[in-house]
């Protein structure tokens, strides 16, 4: 590693990490890290895995993998073990998809939705959070006036950075 | 360049500014298909063909006009 590589410290480590759909190889020993508060970007053709390697980080594979040997860390904590708490996990790592997809609710609710699960009730901690994920997400200032209003009137831009208010809206570590 | 096209270039320099600056905050990983973007935006980047995978830690180590990429690539 050289310095400006160990400037970052691995928030994420991919070690050797296997992925099956059935028969059919999807990852193979794969081993990555991932440096804190850098942007990592995964390029090549479609089909390569980017994808599934992606949703093996927070395990939105679990339900779809037929076998795999997994073994990738979260700062020494291996996510795949037995005793992880997914929701958990899910909480701490976020995800963006390429079609933007709110819920057919206010803007106000969807950004409210994770911290709602959470617990958080109190209507002044809601919206200062809600502003500040709004305003992190460059949408603050066009739809201010009509928090209320459904989602699925915005554009597709603008439900794609709504999606982003609501992936940061909890603090992720990573998303 | 027409009017549809123009504001998707535009978008996508609004979210490569809004990637930048949510960086200061979070770990961020992208998938794309666009070398270009990558370049741009990411720091690490992480080329796969169907088997392998490169781990790199600048994007411009995977320029295809380097020989030894190229071969990688295509």
């Amino acid at each position: 590693m050289n310095a400006a590589q160990s400037a970052n410290a691995t928030l994420i480590q991919i070690n050797n990490l296997s992925l099956f759909y059935g028969q059919a190889k999807a990852l193979k020993e794969i081993s990555l890290n991932i440096r804190e508060r850098v942007v990592t970007a995964f390029i090549g053709p479609s089909g390569c895995g980017k994808s599934t390697l992606l949703r093996c980080f927070n395990r939105m594979n679990d339900l779809l993998m037929a076998c795999a040997s997994r073994r990738h860390q979260d700062r020494r904590h291996d996510i795949n073990s037995k005793d992880v708490d997914v929701i958990e996990l899910r909480k701490r790592v976020g995800m963006v998809f390429q079609k933007s997809n709110p819920f057919p609710k206010s803007i106000y609710d969807n950004v409210a939705y994770g911290l709602r699960l959470q617990g958080t009730r109190n209507k002044s901690e809601l919206d200062s959070a809600i502003e500040q994920s709004l305003r992190w997400s460059g949408l603050w200032e066009e739809v201010k006036d009509r928090l209320h209003s459904s989602a699925l009137g915005l554009s597709g831009g603008q439900q794609q950075r709504l999606c982003i208010a609501r992936a940061i809206a909890i603090k992720p570590k990573s998303f | 360049m027409d009017g549809g096209l123009r504001a998707r270039s535009h978008r996508h320099v609004e979210d490569e500014d809004l990637i930048l600056e949510l960086k200061k905050e979070f770990t961020i990983v992208i998938v794309t298909h666009n070398m270009q973007q990558a370049a741009r935006i990411s720091d690490d980047t992480a080329f796969s063909t169907s088997a392998n995978w490169w781990n790199s830690a600048a994007p411009e180590k995977f320029s295809p006009t380097r020989r030894k990429n190229a071969r990688k690539i295509t």
